[in-house]
């Protein structure tokens, strides 16, 4: 593991470059942070980890001024800025670099770069003439070499990234926030990526790089900090700590989470799922893997790695270009979803707000999405009555806290709204069920009762399959876990035979 | 820029097929190129023109203005109305000026309601082109004024360059020509070099980022309206000043044109892309297409199906384009798995 | 059923105001108001607007928008004119007549199927736009429908307008025809899959894709619908006026979309209730012929389009008043999904 040089001649004495005093916010009733004090030093890069959900984005969310905190203040150069605009910050030079980039995608890459600045010293002409130096200046300091003309919709994600940063830099940015910046980076633009953070780091430039990528955090960053529930739970320099120390800071060791017992699996005729040399352009190459009736496999492996896209592959969106899959020994011809469906395929998408949910219609509407034929009388009607009575019986199965089944899904807490989404497919019988990152924003109490829910599929005879990033999570309801890593399946390994340390290792271990 | 990527510019394309348009009519009938029919032409762009580019400063910010024509003729028919009653000598100037401020009032009132309703733009201002238009008609009058101010039967008969034709007629290029490419050039610097300009752009491509960037987003798209309706009080004042009359149940109605001239120019419907040479040749395109149809004797009752064929033509063909560079599939599921997987 | 407690709100709000808007044009001018003539001229005239209201609202839910209602409309009146003359007799036996008329309809209502199809196939297989593809077939069929006509006036068959002048109980043909389309649409999109499906594309396309919903179907139905509705209301036209021409109507796309958004459709798509757009239907009715009354003279028309204007405009303000109360009892922050993301 690399560690950064400390910092010569810093003055220990100056105000730190910035400050956040006993952060609290909550939504909602529930706290995404209590407490946090964190202080970033002129130069330094440092790194803020933490699971989904551990408040890392609302702390950067106050940081950048787009949120306000419920109490707790923030100051930059040791001035109290807690209730300053964003405009205002960025001025004062602390930037975020959000993970869509908010770049303009129909005007060129230089234009991007200037047009903010323009703006901000109220030119009101704006001639090329001036921008362009100044766009070309900052790009040239962190060594971009492509056309600065092109429209930024036709850039890679890493031109893209370049772009905005070269934005930061002309603002004079001093301390820049970067929210997993590099997820999805080849090896190669992750290093060139880290070159220019050293260099400009060198020129005083202040870093916070917010990822959950340990072995990439270890190799840029000289201090850590890590939330989880919205606390903060470390707070030291990298030199001579371990990734062990870090992950245990992130996950912790919640009550319950022993491996399920696992009842001996009976022999059967064949898998449940079985996927030959899948591969997608781009996105996988050559998947295999095979999933027996009962079994719950686990997908792991860092953002982009492809298992998202396989997942969804075999769910039809969109099928794979080549390969092959067979459903209970049968071959699945998969030109679209409707065929996944038809072979009894479901998949629980990972973002349930735009993609599992219909936010303004009722939990009864929403669990019966796929039995709509079911509820249907001979002649085709729809009653109201079977709706209400098949959403009732998911709604005790899955023990989902409501009131009533017809108030809207979004009066329920993330954890009931991802049961609803479970029930709507579950509801469905099916062969194989897919659940992409099902526990995430769920709180600790429901993510177990979902678990419970897990088990019981496997023990009816479904095949599960968990993408999940929350290695605890998958070495307690998995039988077998896969590691994925740039589109290909790198290993496998019994649960029972192997270790959350050993997973970890495989799964943040970067590509040679 | 590879001479293939100055070829395939949208500017470019539409440039060769009015060129290629212009030849064929052409050749089938000379007439087409005599100078009495280019100028009539050109004339003839000058109102459609003006409202295309009024829609399409809107259309860049992301927002549709359909009420572009009902602005346009209670603007004019108001400024008449109030000249001949209060200041029938005044120059031409100050009556397009009086229109425009009108414009401007009416533009304000779309703005802040697209920006307060929240609501899609196109039913905001399918709403006020209906309260618009129903203020001019019922509380403003019906009556089409013949008498108008002398400053607009002289503009009428104001041409900037005269010819004399082989029979001795007098034929002229109209004055509004001289005021259309003046617009057209005045937006364009606009679009290009200035800070607001390009924020329309911005606005349009990405207005969440806008917004963090700090651009006042709401002002910028009440300033595009209130720009479009100046831009339409304009045009129907020019095109009350070519008839030499004001006819308040003009206008609305013929929207189709100018929708289609800014859609054939290349503007996306959903904003942040476009260009007002686009605009302006696509004008030329429709004012060019109904000419043809009646230099080459087709009845004129073609000429809606020809402009809807061709507006239905010019939207997919840069859809077409779009699928054949997406590698695999085209099916718009492919397009989410696209946008959505990590 | 659909969603919430606002759009039951609204049903009842707008039940309420139309029987107070009658009501006090009733106790304004019983002798013409109340007359049997007056309410069945009433329904008479709403019917076809009704229709389009319909076709609009149906695709509105989808989350997309018809703008050629009117112009498929007319396009139907016209051929089935231009049918009806070609192959109706001068005189006949009545069998042949009925025959003939028949055929008449079958003719229009496949008119508005094509023309329906045509929009559901650039939108759901080309992926236009649907405000553009509805732009541009509304020119289209605008100028087919000059090409057909040459810009004059047709005019219908006398056993057609029949039709158009017939009642059953008192309450005139065009108008049962209206309602009965507004209780089959209701029935469909309230109680068969096919519109449970219309609703959730309407709400979120991705979630509906996610859950399996073919976009296609939803399409194409959702846009066929529409163009028979219309087709329907073409056909009413041509059996009222006994005319068709492609000019008819030009203010009818913005009433149509007033009907809908009135009755309560969100523009976005995914809520809205199929009741509520008859009841806009009547409203609307109520203050046209209020007008009529009180302005009595050629220029009410304009006032009208004042009016429709005014209140679409109003209903959208309500609209966003109830929708910003809402929002804040129900405000969820978007919780971080995969990766941070900041929104």
């Amino acid at each position: 593991m690399q560690v950064s040089d400390p910092r010569e001649g810093r003055a220990s004495l100056a105000p730190a470059l910035l400050r956040t005093v006993e952060m609290d916010k909550a939504y909602a009733g529930a706290k995404a942070l209590s407490g946090v004090t964190i202080e970033v030093q002129a130069g330094e890069v440092l790194a803020l980890a933490g699971e989904n959900g551990s408040g890392k984005s609302t702390l950067i969310k106050i940081i950048a001024g787009v949120e306000s905190p419920d109490a707790g203040s923030l100051f930059i150069d040791g001035v109290d800025w807690t209730r300053r605009s964003p405009v205002e910050r960025i001025e004062a030079g602390v930037q975020i670099i959000y993970q869509d980039f908010a770049l303009f995608p129909n005007l060129s890459a230089a234009e991007n770069i200037w047009l903010p600045y323009q703006m901000h010293r109220r030119r009101r002409l704006v001639s090329r003439g001036d921008g362009r130096p100044v766009a070309k200046r900052a790009f040239d300091e962190i060594g971009g070499a492509f056309d600065l003309d092109l429209p930024v919709s036709q850039l890679s994600v890493s031109q893209k990234q370049l772009v905005a940063i070269a934005r930061a830099l002309v603002h004079d940015a001093r301390l820049l926030i970067m929210d997993e910046p590099t997820t999805a980076l080849t090896h190669r633009e992750v290093q060139h990526l880290f070159a220019i953070i050293r260099r400009l780091a060198g020129q005083g430039i202040s870093f916070v790089f917010v990822s959950h990528k340990l072995q990439e955090v270890a190799e840029i960053c000289e201090r850590v900090i890590v939330l989880r529930n919205g606390r903060k739970t470390l707070d030291r320099p990298m030199a001579g700590l371990r990734e062990a120390e870090i992950a245990h800071a992130m996950t912790g060791r919640d009550i319950g989470m022993e491996r399920y017992p696992r009842s001996p699996r009976l022999p059967d005729a064949a898998p449940r799922l079985a996927v030959r040399q899948l591969s997608h352009a781009r996105e996988y190459r050559n998947v295999s893997f095979t999933l027996g009736a009962g079994e719950v496999l686990g997908l792991a492996g860092l953002l982009g790695s492809g298992r998202t896209a396989v997942v969804k592959g075999i769910f039809g969106l969109p099928p794979p270009d080549s390969g092959e899959i067979e459903v209970d020994g049968r071959p699945l011809v998969l030109r679209s979803v409707a065929d996944a469906l038809a072979a009894d395929i479901a998949y629980v998408p990972e973002d349930r707000l735009t993609e599992g949910l219909f936010l303004n219609f009722s939990i009864s509407d929403n669990i019966v999405v796929r039995t709509l034929d079911r509820l249907m009388s001979p002649a085709g009607w729809i009653t109201a009555s079977r709706k209400r009575n098949e959403a009732k019986r998911w709604i005790e199965r899955l023990a989902i806290k409501t009131q009533s089944p017809d108030l809207p899904v979004s009066s329920l807490s993330g954890g009931n709204q991802q049961r609803v989404v479970l029930a709507r497919w579950i509801a469905a019988h099916p062969r194989v069920l897919i659940l992409n990152r099902p526990t995430v924003g769920v709180d600790v109490g429901s993510k177990s009762g979902i678990h419970d829910i897990i088990m019981e599929l496997a023990a009816e005879g479904v095949g599960v399959i968990v993408v999940s990033d929350d290695l605890p999570e998958l070495m307690r309801v998995c039988d077998r876990i896969l590691v994925m890593r740039n589109g290909a399946v790198v290993a496998e390994r019994r649960v029972e035979a192997s270790s959350e340390t050993e997973i970890m290792r495989i799964v943040s271990e970067s590509a040679s | 820029m590879r001479f293939r990527d100055i070829l395939l510019r949208h500017e470019v394309l539409i440039f060769l097929v009015l060129v290629l348009l212009a030849v064929t009519v052409g050749t089938i009938n000379p007439v087409f190129f005599s100078i009495f029919n280019i100028f009539s032409l050109l004339k003839n762009s000058t109102v459609i023109g003006l409202f295309a580019i009024g829609f399409f400063l809107v259309l860049v910010t992301g927002g549709l203005d359909v009420s572009f024509a009902a602005v346009g003729v209670t603007a004019m028919y108001c400024t008449v109305k109030l000249a001949v009653a209060f200041f029938p000598g005044a120059p031409f100037i100050v009556l397009c000026a009086v229109s425009a401020v009108i414009g401007v009032f009416l533009g304000l009132i779309n703005g802040l309601l697209v920006t307060k309703l929240r609501a899609p733009s196109l039913i905001v201002t399918l709403g006020t082109l209906s309260l618009f238009r129903g203020f001019l008609l019922f509380f403003v009058g019906t009556d089409v004024v013949r008498l108008v101010p002398q400053s607009i039967n002289d503009f009428a008969r104001t041409n900037v360059i005269t010819a004399t034709a082989a029979n001795g007629a007098h034929i002229g290029l109209h004055a509004s020509v001289v005021i259309f490419v003046a617009v057209t050039a005045g937006v364009f610097l606009f679009l290009r070099y200035t800070t607001l300009g390009r924020s329309f752009y911005a606005v349009g491509g990405n207005p969440i980022a806008a917004r963090r960037m700090g651009m006042n987003v709401a002002a910028i798209e009440v300033f595009a309206y209130c720009a479009a309706g100046a831009l339409a009080g304009i045009a129907g004042l020019l095109s009350a000043a070519i008839l030499r009359l004001a006819n308040p149940q003009t206008l609305v109605g013929s929207e189709l044109d100018v929708i289609a001239a800014v859609v054939l120019g290349g503007a996306a419907i959903t904003g942040g892309r476009g260009s007002v040479i686009g605009v302006f040749l696509g004008t030329l395109l429709i004012v060019l297409t109904n000419n043809s149809l009646i230099i080459l004797g087709i009845p004129s009752s073609w000429q809606k199906v020809a402009i809807g064929a061709m507006l239905i033509a010019a939207i997919g063909l840069p859809l077409l384009a779009r699928r054949r560079s997406l590698a695999g599939p085209s099916s718009p599921s492919e397009d989410l798995a696209v946008v959505t997987s990590s | 059923m659909r969603i919430l407690r606002t759009l039951d709100f609204r049903l009842t709000v707008l039940a309420v105001a139309a029987i107070l808007i009658a009501l006090t044009l009733g106790a304004m001018r019983p002798d013409v108001f109340l007359s049997s003539l007056n309410i069945s001229s009433m329904l008479l005239q709403s019917s076809t607007i009704g229709l389009l209201g319909l076709a609009v609202a149906i695709t509105m839910l989808s989350g997309g928008i018809d703008l050629s209602v009117n112009a498929t409309a007319n396009l139907t009146a016209i051929v089935v004119a231009m049918f009806l003359t070609a192959v109706a007799p001068a005189q006949g036996s009545e069998t042949a007549i009925v025959a003939v008329t028949a055929l008449g309809l079958f003719v229009g209502l496949l008119v508005g199927l094509v023309c329906g199809l045509l929009n559901g196939f650039l939108i759901a297989v080309f992926g236009y736009s649907p405000i553009l593809a509805t732009l541009g077939t509304m020119t289209f069929f605008a100028g087919v429908g000059t090409v057909l006509t040459g810009g004059a006036t047709l005019f219908g068959v006398s056993a057609f307008s029949a039709l158009g002048r017939g009642s059953l109980f008192g309450i005139p043909l065009p108008a049962i025809v209206f309602l009965v389309a507004a209780l089959v649409l209701m029935l469909l999109l309230e109680k068969r899959r096919f519109g449970f499906t219309v609703y959730l594309f309407g709400a979120s396309e991705s979630a509906a894709r996610y859950s399996g919903v073919s976009a296609r179907r939803v399409i194409f139905g959702v846009y066929a619908v529409s163009g028979l509705l219309s087709a329907t209301a073409g056909l009413l036209n041509l059996g009222i006026t006994n005319s068709a021409n492609v000019d008819f109507g030009t203010s009818y796309v913005l009433l149509a979309v007033l009907l809908a958004v009135l009755g309560g459709i969100a523009p976005s798509g995914g809520a809205g209730r199929i009741a509520g757009v008859v009841l806009a239907a009547f409203i609307l009715q109520f203050l046209s012929t209020g007008l009529n009354l009180m302005f009595q003279s050629s220029s009410s028309n304009f006032l009208k389009d004042f009016a429709w204007g005014a209140t679409l405009l109003l209903v959208l303000a309500i609209g966003r008043v109830q929708e910003g109360s809402f929002a804040r009892v129900f405000a969820r922050p978007r919780e971080p999904s995969g990766g941070s993301q900041l929104s």
